[in-house]
């Protein structure tokens, strides 16, 4: 890892040297407080001042609805041999890229998932340090900070970006425009160490999330369930707007015209109430307190067993979004009291 | 690449009674058909296309090469479709999944295996198993529980079991309607257990059935003093990708599609949500 920096003034001039090599995707204001990663349309549209979109990045490696592969009577079956173009995300703090790890560990658990690494492997990434909000916990969740995933990464100072070119493609987009970039000055340095802890300072809310794992299993017919789900409507916002939900629904179509059967996946949502249904009418997860509970136990239980760490990025999207006001602090404090 | 299926052909129906067909598939390509292994208990994603996909045990045994074959019950979507399918059909098929039973720890002990109604369609590619290796096993004893004669699934090869002097096999059905032949036992399949009277120490014990039969069986295996971790039990829970990714069969903390379907009792009650 080696530091440059680069001046405010000569970002755009970089992201617009970036967008001539490379699909680049940014965010972008959509409407009052919503923003969403579109695809670079110049500098003015990039909304520096963002905190979340909407949606995660998990969208470009694993959309919302894909087709997996055509089956048609005569040709057997059919899979996408389009290559992805190489793109580079850039903006995303470390929460999200902390989600995006995430994601690498459970689709390339067992048998890598090939839909996403078609994507993934062809993406790299621009970090951007961020300000929290009443909504961000990745002080709580130790995700406010990231060492790896990231190609380059910028902390906002006073005039200039401190940058961290992690690695080789890092490398690779800094030679772009070398022209740009220059060694830190030692002014820089002890202003970069000064924001660090401005930052520190600005997180108001904290989850405590000591000894979580154990206490949800003690608290496992605790009637905190019971009341959050009376309030839960179930609509599944939370799951799709969290950078690490990734259940996924497996269906056919058929043309009737063409009588060709593309086989889809779609996002799911462990709250719906089919979500366990077997055939034969079973349900394994039928109640409402049992699938409210359920996802707080596999994010921060069964996920940890399996991939060494809880799912939760703490990047607040279900708390600002959820309808019935359910915020997963709350949640958390009510299974601690 | 992952989730996407082999085709196959369906190259013979064998109806077992109303509700179960024997299904046979060969895969299309000459290389997977070479190539395609999988352990006893171990399941594949059957494909029938335009209507969806489900998992299904396996029920052929592993040394049977060339095809593969499933017992379905008519009971669902996929299902249904897979029942009104005719032969020379294109399905698609992928997997083997799951872990399958421990076989290298069962082998060099007695092995029970207690089936009840469906459930002998995993436990039938373990007995084909032992019966191609049957000098690794010491004692091997079989227990096949039905509602009645005519629903005793592979009733011709159940009764060559019982034929057999180097197994006690010994079936069992709830009840015998009139005009109705049955020489195996009446009553519970509990019952047979006994009969069977397998030594405790050194058994492993396969259980496979309905909810109600798991209820009563492991009761039994408990009272007679069989170790948790020596009864296996294969769960069954919906499943969209049998590769620990869509989600939907975790139990607890665990998928049930690579950390199962075969779960020992002592692992299974350690599990929230496990019936």
């Amino acid at each position: 890892m080696i530091f440059r920096t680069l001046t405010k003034e000569s970002l755009p001039g970089f992201l617009d040297t970036v967008s001539r090599s490379y699909r680049l995707v940014v965010p972008e204001q959509k409407g009052r407080d919503t923003y969403a990663f579109r695809p670079y349309s110049g500098f003015h549209k990039v909304a520096m001042g963002f905190l979340r979109t909407v949606i995660p990045p998990k969208q470009f490696f694993f959309p919302p609805r894909e087709g997996l592969f055509q089956f048609t009577t005569g040709a057997g079956i059919e899979t996408a041999t389009d290559e992805p173009p190489f793109s580079i995300i850039f903006g995303l703090h470390p929460c999200d890229l902390h989600g995006i790890d995430i994601l690498d560990r459970v689709f390339s658990y067992g048998e890598r998932d090939t839909f996403y690494w078609r994507r993934r492997e062809k993406t790299g990434f621009i970090g951007l340090s961020c300000l929290p909000d009443k909504y961000c916990l990745c002080k709580s969740m130790h995700t406010d900070f990231i060492v790896d995933i990231y190609d380059l990464f910028l902390y906002t100072l006073d005039d200039v970006y401190m940058v961290s070119v992690r690695t080789a493609l890092g490398d690779d987009l800094v030679r772009l425009r070398p022209d740009l970039f220059r060694e830190p000055t030692a002014g820089e340095i002890a202003e970069y160490k000064d924001r660090i802890e401005e930052r520190e300072a600005k997180f108001t809310r904290i989850m405590d999330i000591t000894n979580l794992a154990d206490l949800l299993t003690l608290e496992y017919k605790s009637d905190v369930w019971e009341r959050f789900s009376q309030r839960c409507l179930f609509c599944g916002s939370c799951v799709m707007v969290c950078p690490t939900c990734q259940c996924f629904d497996v269906f056919d179509s058929t043309d009737p015209l063409t009588n060709a059967t593309v086989r889809w996946r779609r996002w799911d949502a462990c709250m719906r109430k089919d979500y366990a249904l077997v055939t034969g009418g079973h349900n394994f997860r039928g109640a409402r307190p049992e699938r409210f509970r359920f996802r707080y136990l596999h994010k921060e239980i069964g996920f940890a067993e399996m991939h060494g760490k809880p799912t939760c990025t703490g990047c607040g999207r279900c708390s600002e979004t959820c309808p019935a006001g359910i915020d997963m602090v709350e949640v958390v404090r009510s299974i601690r009291e | 690449m992952s989730l996407v299926p082999q085709t196959a052909t369906l190259v013979e129906k064998r109806y077992l009674d109303p509700q179960h067909s024997l299904f046979r598939f060969v895969f299309d390509d000459e290389g997977v058909r070479a190539s395609f292994s999988f352990s006893p208990g171990q399941f594949v994603m059957l494909s029938i296309f335009g209507v969806g996909e489900a998992p299904i045990s396996i029920t052929s045994g592993p040394d049977e090469k060339g095809f593969v074959e499933l017992c379905v019950r008519r009971a669902g979507r996929v299902t249904g479709a897979l029942h009104a399918l005719e032969e020379n059909a294109t399905v698609g098929l992928r997997g083997p999944y799951g872990n399958g039973y421990p076989v290298d720890v069962m082998e060099g002990g007695n092995l029970l295996i207690v089936a009840g109604g469906l459930g002998i369609a995993p436990l039938r590619s373990l007995i084909r198993y032992v019966l191609y290796r049957r000098d690794r096993f010491r004692e091997v004893g079989i227990g096949y529980g039905a509602r009645n004669p005519e629903s005793v699934l592979f009733s011709g090869e159940m009764q060559n079991l019982v034929a057999r002097t180097d197994i006690k096999c010994i079936l069992s059905v709830d009840s015998v309607p009139e005009a109705c032949r049955w020489d195996g036992h009446v009553g519970r399949v509990t019952e047979i257990i006994d009969r069977i009277n397998m030594p405790i120490e050194g058994t492993s014990v396969a259980v496979c059935g309905p909810p109600v039969f798991y209820k009563f069986v492991l009761e039994k295996l408990l009272s007679l003093g069989y170790s948790k971790g020596s009864i296996y039990m294969s769960l069954e829970r919906r499943m969209e990708c049998g590769l620990g990714k869509c989600g939907h069969c975790v139990v607890g903390h665990k998928y049930t599609c690579i950390e199962g379907p075969i779960f020992t009792y002592w692992d299974a009650i350690n599990l929230p949500e496990i019936f």
